[in-house]
């Protein structure tokens, strides 16, 4: 495994232990992590999709690389209604105005976990504001030509799905 | 100051997700009087108001990373002005880096709570804040 590629897997494994955090800390559920794979073109995994750019640099490189890409959790509708019900300790069954930033929220918490871990080894990234896409089969353009991983997580509520581009750009 | 559930609280956060779940949780912990802020920048002018109206906000609880006011500089501004400078202020973050522990605590934050949290987490800083 080259360089890049151990860093991409160093660079995903917080992001995935942040959401198991987030779940088991703020729900009371479990999630179990599946086998990671490449994703290949723009096509969400769930129905409810939050979106986060990453923008860093690595400490210790000694070029100084900067990198970018995104973390992106989709939700079918199903698992984001339980989870939603789960986070505001109340029943939901079907999308409202009420749970619209659930997602966002979670997601900013598993950047701000994962980020701490990552400052730790070398990663140093620029907190942002998440945005989130809703609707059937929606894409997300965030991850055009950026290699993606994406990684199945399953709680009680059902599946949903962490992915994460990374790419490392020359200062 | 001791702990009064009664005490006038303001929860700031541009997320309503996170308002909501702090707000409950301080319901849970017997807090009466609970307003809600979506950012620093909208929270400053009731902070503002309810000084000048002579019931100024006993307790704040805010978010920091909001998109126009972060909970970081809304923390400088109230302890730069006189009448509130002393509110006691809990700073709820996401980012937990010992150099931005360092930031809040050189502003003069009175605890920070770290997200992910459990209601006992939140509780257990708030008594800190109110020993």
């Amino acid at each position: 495994m080259d360089k890049f590629n151990e860093r991409y897997l160093d660079f995903c494994k917080p992001f995935i232990e942040a959401l198991k955090d987030v779940y088991s800390t703020m729900i009371g559920v479990e999630v179990t992590a599946g086998k990671p794979t490449i994703k290949l073109g723009r096509a969400s995994f769930g129905d409810y999709s939050a979106i986060m750019g990453i923008n860093g640099h690595l400490e210790n490189d000694p070029e100084k690389k900067r990198f970018n890409g995104s973390l992106v959790l989709s939700w079918p509708e199903e698992v984001y209604l339980k989870t939603s019900g789960g986070m505001l300790m109340e029943d939901f069954t079907e999308y409202c105005d009420d749970i619209a930033d659930v997602g966002l929220e979670i997601c900013n918490i598993t950047m701000g976990s994962a980020k701490e871990t990552l400052c730790g080894e070398g990663f140093l990234i620029d907190m942002s504001i998440p945005t989130s896409v809703k609707g059937k089969d929606h894409e997300i353009s965030a991850q055009d030509g950026v290699t993606t991983i994406a990684t199945p997580l399953t709680c009680d509520f059902g599946t949903f799905s962490v992915e994460l581009s990374y790419q490392e750009i020359k200062a | 100051m001791p702990l009064d559930p009664t005490m006038k609280t303001l929860v700031i956060d541009d997320m309503m997700t996170m308002r909501k779940i702090i707000a409950k949780m301080l319901k849970q912990f017997g807090f009466t009087n609970v307003s809600q802020a979506d950012d620093g920048a909208t929270a400053w002018p009731m902070i503002e108001e309810a000084y000048k109206s002579g019931e100024p906000f006993d307790f704040i609880v805010s978010d920091w990373n909001m998109p126009i006011m972060s909970g970081l500089d809304l923390l400088i501004k109230i302890r730069a002005t006189e009448g509130i400078s002393k509110t006691p202020f809990l700073m709820v973050t996401a980012e937990a880096e010992q150099a931005n522990v360092v930031k809040v605590v050189q502003a003069g934050v009175s605890n920070f709570v770290k997200k992910p949290f459990k209601p006992a987490t939140l509780k257990e800083k708030i008594d800190k804040v109110f020993p």
